[in-house]
């Protein structure tokens, strides 16, 4: 469905990603892990362009394009068929919870605004919002935000959803209440690349784990081969930084 | 000293009625400033190759530059300019019968562009770019994401620079009574020369602008206050 081959991405000479390929199947959950600076983000965001790739193709059902020539029209494709969940959040402040999960909808995919508001409100009930449709952000917890962020996501109903760290920026007591919602996804078969930190929901949720590390991917595999016999002695190292003891054999 | 009370009162009633002149001019400013205060940050914001130089070099030299030197200049030279202009080009309109606010208009635009610009840059600045992605994520558009989530928050945040510039304009466009605009002070200045009362005049000048400025004030927190309702709003969780 979405496949990306031989990315490069450089800032001020800086080659941060080295010629990475992903693929993305339906229903998948490909998490890619790596230790900080590894261009994890910078891939996401290559894929919906918000940054744009110095070199590399991606293929997204009938897309075919090339980052070097690729056209606005191309970019605007790619964007509609898929959504992103920052790690911040981004919400837009000066809009409520309703208006958050409609924006998306009316003035990026043209749906009327009586469909929208009926779409977002399915969509922020999902999420466990379904009191707070005229809230705006700054009333909201950091875990609430990012359900909402997850909300605004669903709501376009992209056919892949992009999350950059979704949790890492909660206080540990809210970071369950987002991996509840991201599990929940997961068993409705939407397909998700995630990029965590959390190696316990990345081993449980993942269909798909790689392994990234200085723009390069190291290792993928299935999760349970990755995490527990992994290949190569980087994600070995790697592992045993970020796991606890007792995962390691 | 004896201050002539009569002549006080009746002369706070002409200077009333010449706030409208005052409120004209810095509306009018304003409103032509804006959109080219707005292009000029954009193109510093975005880092537009030759326009993001201009703008920097256009802002510093309009504030290295006093305003009663720009209206002694522009004021004198402008006229005489357009006059010949006008003869060479066979164009039979006499400059001299224009209204001189327009110079007026024209003077403070100029300046008003350079210190907008500062306080649009930084106001859109404040906003952050993460709001533009996840815009841009759900399919919207650019221009889209400026007008109904940018420029909005970066307003509120903008309202109170807003409101030094404007009490400032107001105060600055004392100085068309250079141009012969018949303003506050202008106003005041004339109803002051027929009797020699000076200063009484003045103290009825300092009163009127001390009122506008206030209620200006108070316009803009109010609106501030309004605008601003997605902020500032006590943590409820749960
Ligand atoms: N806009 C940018 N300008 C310059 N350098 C950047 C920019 N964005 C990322 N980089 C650099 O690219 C490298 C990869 O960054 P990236 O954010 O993709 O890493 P990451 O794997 O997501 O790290 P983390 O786990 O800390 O989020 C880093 O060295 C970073 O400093
Ligand atoms: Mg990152």
């Amino acid at each position: 469905m979405l496949k990306v081959t031989g990315i490069f991405k450089n800032f001020n000479k800086h080659e941060v990603l080295k010629g990475i390929d992903l693929t993305v199947n339906k229903g998948n959950v490909v998490v890619i892990l790596g230790p900080s600076g590894s261009g994890k983000t910078t891939l996401l965001r290559c894929i919906n362009f918000l940054e744009k790739a110095d070199r590399g193709h991606l293929d997204f059902d009938e897309i075919s394009l090339d980052y070097d020539t690729v056209t606005r029209k191309q970019i605007n494709d790619v964007r509609k068929k898929t959504a992103f969940v920052f790690q911040n959040y981004n919400l837009f402040n000066n809009k409520t919870v309703l208006e958050n999960v409609t924006e998306g909808l009316v003035y990026g995919h043209g749906v009327e605004k009586a469909k929208a508001v009926e779409i977002a409100k399915k969509a922020i009930d999902k999420v466990g919002l379904s009191d707070r449709y005229d809230y705006y952000p700054s009333q909201l917890s950091g875990g609430q935000q990012q359900r909402v962020g997850i909300a605004r996501a669903i709501a376009i109903e992209p056919e892949v959803i992009l999350f950059d760290e979704p949790t890492s920026a909660l206080d540990p007591e809210l970071i369950g209440e987002v991996l509840t919602i991201i599990r929940q996804l997961a068993k409705e078969g939407k397909t998700m690349v995630i990029v965590t930190h959390e190696m316990q929901f990345a081993r449980e949720i993942a269909t798909h784990v790689i392994f990234m590390e200085e723009g390069v991917i190291v290792e993928e595999g299935n999760p349970e081969r990755v995490f527990s016999k992994p290949e190569k002695e980087r994600t070995r190292q790697f592992l045993s930084r970020v796991l606890p003891p007792e995962y390691m054999i | 000293m004896e201050l002539n009370y009569e002549f006080m009162v009746r002369t706070f009633g002409l200077l009333l009625q010449a706030i409208p002149v005052t409120l004209k001019l810095t509306a009018v400013t304003l409103l032509l400033a804006t959109p080219f205060a707005f292009l000029l940050a954009l193109a510093r914001i975005y880092a537009v190759p030759y326009a993001a130089k201009f703008a920097s070099a256009y802002i510093s030299v309009m504030r290295g530059i006093p305003m009663v030197l720009q209206i002694l200049l522009v004021y004198s030279l402008l006229p005489s300019l357009l006059n010949y202009l006008f003869k060479q080009a066979g164009i039979a309109y006499n400059i001299f019968d224009l209204d001189t606010i327009w110079y007026a208009y024209i003077i403070f635009t100029f300046s008003e562009i350079a210190v907008l610009s500062e306080v649009f840059r930084s106001a859109l600045g404040s906003v952050g770019d993460g709001q533009i992605e996840a815009g841009l994520s759900v399919g919207m558009n650019r221009r889209t994401i400026y007008w109904r989530i940018l420029i909005p928050q970066a307003l509120v945040t903008a309202l109170p620079s807003l409101c030094n510039v404007t009490v400032t304009l107001i105060k600055n466009t004392s100085l068309a009574f250079m141009m012969a605009v018949q303003d506050i002070t202008a106003t005041g200045k004339i109803a002051a020369s027929y009797g020699y009362n000076y200063v009484e005049a003045y103290l009825d000048v300092f009163l009127v602008y001390i009122i506008v400025c206030s209620l200006v004030q108070i316009a803009f927190r109010i609106s501030e206050k309004h605008l601003g309702r997605f902020r500032h709003t006590s943590q409820i969780s749960g």
